[in-house]
Formats: structure tokens, C-alpha cells, sequence
């Protein structure tokens, strides 16, 4: 065997060597990717049976992030007829646009029970309004709440957060409303009042 | 000698260790458990949002008061909504809190908490009249298509069942309470029987009655042992914040179920079952909270379930 013949054959291997590492790369590349796309599918499973079907989810209002005014409501408030007539006249008061942007409901009540229970008292909630909502065409959308933070704010029956930023400050208001008091809100989600 | 003698006390033994114990009659129950033959309302429908009152007529139909929507609602026996009627307000057939109701052979009886009178329907919920009443009313029962007794309440007065025809002459009356027991303190739920005897369950006292026609005491147990409501003071008034029962009804057999409320084992589940002298026959557990018993005609059972947006029907088993 020449000298050539050494360097052609030491290059025939070598260039083996190289294609047997390339096919090892491509592979490790292709195992690699699969393992990718199987975790990644898992997991996209596991989200989508994690969360709830739609039906089963809270409403959430539509351009949440201009919402000004949030409504404090014990589901027992809607038979206290003094408490109801304020807050009937609120929504009669402003364009459903408005509500529907602006207002966000909060149906407070305190979670007893483990979390099924909780969460099955979460859907009955939520029907008894969707029922009382209806009936009374109110075109806010609402949310239960089950913590402590809301609760500390509903002592009577419903009460009006409001966002007034011509003043930079939160109003509240405990329905039945004093007089004057509803001409304020709706004034200040009507983007009528006057600043500081 | 010896022989006959000890024949005796074996008969005796016998007869006494086979005889029925005191109040088990041969209408004894010692069980009763609870078969579902319906159920109206549910998540994800809007058959039922919030009820409080349920009545049915001789043919079957179910009659039901919906608070949240303030309509009273008709289902055929299969648990289909075939009316609907009323809406918020203070006219004729509306409602601002809907809450009793009951039914004759032709008629429904409706009250709105707030309304001293009882509202009149024919079966296709047609509103026809206002019963005029003295006072306001905490529980309503139909004697016939004329006639209703209602259990009334005021500050002024203590508790009273009168019995009112159609145009709302007092009958009759029963004044239950020998003396000014506290606010509330006298609130009761009641049933009738076909004697026009009444049998009495006091929300917030452990106390259940029984009483003649011309308003004599029969006779008053207790059931909880004697327990007392909590009370808790509001503005100057001192109120009960416990229910000891919440409702009571006949099952058509001669006994007497009383809904214990929240002082009961199972608040709002636990059913005490009497016979027709008071005594405790049994208990069983509804498989959920309800504020009401309701016996129709065929003796089914109707009860709360879901907070109120489920009604169920039950036909009971005795053992």
C-alpha cells in the first residue's frame, strides 16, 4: 500500500466516521424533537382537560380593562325590594353599552364545604343570576367570589365601587342609595362629571 | 299447680315481647327511605331559578312560585314547563317576593311576602282575585276552592291562624300563643287534616302541636331536647338567628313529618316522623337541604334540593 492509498483510505474513514456522527446528530435531533412534541402535546392535553368547559366558567365582561364600577352583591339581597329598586334604576339608567363595559358584578357569597361543594354553590349562584339578570334585562356580567376581600365590604344587601378618575378616588355607595347619589354614578360612568 | 302458673307468665312473656311497642300501632314505621320519581331544574336549564312555593293539583300538574324571576310556573306530570305567568310589580298576578303556595281541587293560592292577602289562580294560572287578609302572612294553607287558613304576624299582635272564606271573613280562629313570646318568637308553619285539626311546627322554639278545630290544645312535644334558639340583638330588637324546624306536613298515612331546622343533627335534612298523638316514630335525612315539605294527593313527597334551583319529587317507602 502506498502512501496515497493510506491517505485515501484514512480519508474514506475519516469521511465514514464523519457521516456515521452526522446520521447519530440527525438522530439525536429527531429523538430529541419527538420527545419535544409528545411533552408538549401532554402538556397541551393536560391545560385543556384542566380547565373548565365554557359553560361552566365565570362570565367575564368584554373590555374589562375600561371596567370603572364594580357592583357588591349578596344573592339574598335580591328580595330586600329597597335594596333591588336602586340598582334596577342604575341599570335602567345607563345604555347597555355602558353597563356591559364599565360594570362588573360581584356575586359575594362565604364558601362552605370542600371545593366540590364550593364550586357546585359557585354554578347555582351563578344561575340564580343569570335568572335574575334576565328578568330584569341587566346587561353587566358578573363574578362570584368566595374570599374574604368583597365580603369585607358587603355588611348591607349591595354596594357600588366606583372608580372616578377625574378625582383619582374609589367611591362607595351602600344601596339604598341617598339622594343624589345615583345621578353621581351614572354621571360619572357617563363620563359627564365635572373633575377636581 | 306449678305447671299452668308458669304457662301463665310464659303467655305473658310472649304476648308482651310480640306486643307493639307504645306508638307503633299497625300503622307503625320504623324506616322510610326515599325513591326519586322526578326532579325539575337543573345547572344548566331555566326551569327554575330560585323557588320557594309548590303546590299539585288533582290531575298531577306541579305548581311552582320562582322567586328570582317572580313568576309561578306550571309543569305537566312529566316535568315539562307548560306556563308561565307574573313578573316584578304590584298589580294583579305580580310579585315582589313571591313565597307560599298552595292548592284546592280548581284553585292555586299564592302569597308575596310583603302583601297582607292571599292572590287567587284558576289552574291555567288566570289571576282572579285578592284575598283581603288583617295582617301579613307567614304560612297559608288550602282548606277547599273557598276557604283558606293563613298563620298571620304583627308586632302588635301575637301570632293567630284564621281560617278566611273567599271574600276574606274570618271564619274562624286559633290563638296559639298564650302570651307575647318575642319577636318572631311565634312564627309557625302548620298543616291541617281532614278533621280541621291543626298540627303546629314553631320555627324557632322546639315546640310541635296539635290543635282542635275550635283552638284547644291537644297536645305540645319537643324534639330537639328542649334546645333553645340563639338570639342576637338588631337595632332594639331581640331576634331568634336559629331555626329549630322548618316545616311540617301530613303523608296522607296519619303521620306527621317535621323539617328540623339548622338546631336539628342534619340541619335542614333531618325529617321527624309522629304518629297522630306526637310521638316519635323515626327520622330520615333528605338527601338535601330544603326549606318545605309538600305531600300531594298521590302522597309523593316534594322537597327543596340545589339551594332552590332543583325541585324534587320522592315517593316515600315505609318499612
Amino acid at each position: 500500500m502506498n502512501r496515497n492509498e493510506e491517505v485515501l483510505r484514512a480519508v474514506s474513514a475519516s469521511r465514514a466516521a464523519d457521516r456515521l456522527s452526522r446520521r447519530r446528530a440527525r438522530l439525536l435531533i429527531f429523538v430529541r424533537a419527538a420527545a419535544l412534541a409528545v411533552v408538549s402535546l401532554w402538556l397541551l392535553s393536560r391545560l385543556s382537560s384542566a380547565a373548565p368547559p365554557n359553560k361552566d366558567r365565570p362570565e367575564t365582561a368584554r373590555g374589562m380593562d375600561r371596567c370603572r364600577c364594580w357592583v357588591l352583591m349578596d344573592i339574598e339581597s335580591f328580595y330586600c325590594a329597597p335594596c333591588l329598586e336602586p340598582l334596577l334604576a342604575l341599570c335602567r339608567a345607563l345604555p347597555a353599552r355602558v353597563q356591559e363595559d364599565r360594570i362588573l358584578g360581584v356575586l359575594v357569597y362565604e364558601a362552605a364545604g370542600g371545593s366540590e361543594r364550593s364550586e357546585l354553590r359557585s354554578r347555582i349562584v351563578l344561575k340564580k343570576w343569570q335568572g335574575f339578570r334576565k328578568t330584569h334585562d341587566i346587561r353587566f356580567p358578573a363574578v362570584v367570589d368566595t374570599g374574604p376581600f368583597f365580603r369585607g365590604f358587603l355588611k348591607d344587601g349591595i354596594v357600588v365601587l366606583l372608580a372616578h378618575e377625574g378625582r383619582n378616588v374609589l367611591l362607595s355607595y351602600s344601596l339604598p342609595l341617598k339622594a343624589g347619589q345615583l345621578e353621581e354614578i351614572v354621571e360619572t360612568l357617563l363620563d359627564r362629571a365635572e373633575g377636581p | 299447680m306449678n305447671g299452668p302458673r308458669w304457662m301463665l307468665w310464659l303467655s305473658l312473656l310472649a304476648i308482651s315481647l310480640g306486643a307493639a311497642p307504645p306508638g307503633l300501632g299497625e300503622d307503625a314505621v320504623s324506616r322510610i327511605t326515599l325513591k326519586e320519581v322526578l326532579s325539575i331544574g337543573a345547572l344548566d336549564d331555566e326551569a327554575l331559578f330560585q323557588w320557594t312555593g309548590v303546590a299539585a293539583d288533582p290531575d298531577g300538574f306541579i305548581y311552582v312560585l320562582d322567586a328570582m324571576d317572580y313568576s309561578l310556573k306550571k309543569f305537566d306530570p312529566r316535568g315539562a314547563n307548560v306556563k308561565k305567568t307574573g313578573r316584578r310589580g304590584q298589580g294583579p298576578g305580580e310579585f315582589m317576593v313571591p313565597r307560599l303556595l298552595d292548592a284546592s281541587p280548581n284553585f292555586l293560592f299564592a302569597t308575596d311576602q310583603n302583601v297582607a292577602g292571599v292572590y287567587v289562580f284558576d289552574r291555567e294560572l288566570n289571576f282572579i282575585k285578592k284575598i283581603p287578609c288583617p295582617a301579613l302572612i307567614a304560612h297559608l294553607k288550602a282548606l277547599g276552592d273557598d276557604q283558606v287558613a293563613v298563620a298571620v304576624m304583627s308586632f302588635q299582635e301575637p301570632g293567630r291562624i284564621l281560617v278566611l272564606n273567599g271574600e276574606g271573613k274570618v271564619l274562624s280562629e286559633i290563638a296559639y300563643v298564650d302570651k307575647n313570646a318575642g319577636v318572631l318568637m311565634d312564627s309557625i308553619s302548620f298543616v291541617p287534616d281532614a278533621e280541621g285539626r291543626f298540627y303546629l311546627a314553631y320555627l324557632f322554639q322546639d315546640r310541635i302541636e296539635k290543635w282542635s278545630p275550635d283552638g284547644k290544645r291537644l297536645w305540645s312535644r319537643n324534639l330537639l331536647g328542649g334546645k333553645k334558639a340563639e338570639t342576637k340583638k338588631i337595632s332594639s330588637f331581640t331576634l331568634p338567628g336559629e331555626t329549630c324546624f322548618k316545616d311540617i306536613a301530613l303523608d296522607g298515612r296519619g303521620h306527621i313529618l317535621v323539617l328540623g331546622g339548622r338546631l336539628a343533627k342534619a340541619p335542614s335534612r333531618t325529617v321527624f316522623v309522629l304518629n297522630a298523638e306526637g310521638e316519635l316514630l323515626t327520622t330520615f335525612t333528605l338527601p338535601d337541604t330544603s326549606h318545605c315539605l309538600y305531600f300531594d294527593r298521590g302522597h309523593s313527597l316534594y322537597v327543596q334540593a340545589n339551594d332552590g334551583i332543583t325541585l324534587k319529587k320522592y315517593r316515600i317507602l315505609y318499612e
